[in-house]
């Protein structure tokens, strides 16, 4: 899974550069992130601006990734498709993840890096 | 009544394949993109259950999408030849938003596919699986 790494004010943000997460890639996905949790970026930001279509699989995958993160950091999901954000509704995943309609509003729920 | 039939191996990168072409198909119907897109991810889940259940995730297995439009619905028809799977449908997803650790990362397709879709059902006959889902078109149209 190719994504777009960037650092903003210490937050790891995370654009996957394929346009579907479903079965045939939501481990890789996955695996992206574990690696960057493992390397100690626990304050993350999934810009799904690029994403069209996400599938169970692939909800499941970013739903491991928080629970890796539990208790270590964060993650904030932005700029979700309509489509996209319907598969949250559907789940009520709407109600577990911090999700922001803009990456720099994203960027504001995290504390000071002075602070984290 | 207009109908089509996709014929596709038990390979995962089919599941999308099959959803998108399906999707390719409501194009041509009443169905908003809204609901276009949710027959996407019931074909998509239903496939991918079957690669992964029904087949084991073994390559080279048959799996047969029939697709029907119909005067006021679109009629979804998918069939296998893989293990017999209990098949009760799963209409509810349970987890404490609260509480992290009872989140699901699996077994969400079934009851994604019960939510997006009018009607669902499964059956076997003889050696084969059969999944029917209807989406009815607004009546508006």
């Amino acid at each position: 899974m190719k994504t777009e790494n960037r650092t903003i004010n210490g937050v790891l943000v995370v654009t996957p550069l394929e346009k579907r997460i479903e079965a045939s890639n939501a481990t890789a996905f996955k695996d992206v992130f574990i690696d960057h949790i493992n390397n100690g970026r626990c304050w993350i930001v999934l810009d799904l601006s690029t994403v069209e279509f996400i599938d169970s699989s692939g909800l499941g995958a970013i739903i491991s990734i928080l629970k890796t993160l539990s208790g270590r950091g964060e993650i904030v999901l932005c700029a979700i498709q309509s489509e996209v954000m319907n598969l949250f509704t559907l789940t009520r995943m709407n109600r577990v993840f911090n999700i922001c309609q803009t990456l720099e509003e994203a960027l504001g729920i995290f504390p000071s890096e002075g602070a984290r | 009544m207009k109908k089509a039939v996709i014929h596709l191996e038990s390979d995962i990168e089919n599941a999308a394949l099959a959803g998108q072409a399906v999707r390719g198909i409501c194009y041509y119907t009443p169905l908003s993109p809204f609901d276009q897109s949710n027959v996407e991810l019931a074909v998509v889940e239903a496939v991918t259950n079957i690669i992964r259940h029904s087949y084991g995730n073994e390559p080279g297995h048959k799996i047969e999408v029939a697709v029907a439009v119909f005067e006021d619905h679109i009629l979804v028809e998918i069939i296998d030849r893989g293990k017999t799977l209990d098949r009760a449908l799963k209409k509810r997803l349970d987890f404490d938003p609260c509480k992290v650790e009872s989140l699901p990362e699996r077994g969400m397709g079934q009851f994604l596919i019960c939510k997006v879709m009018d009607h669902v059902s499964f059956g076997r006959s003889g050696k084969k699986n059969r999944l029917v889902m209807k989406k009815y078109f607004p009546e508006s149209a």
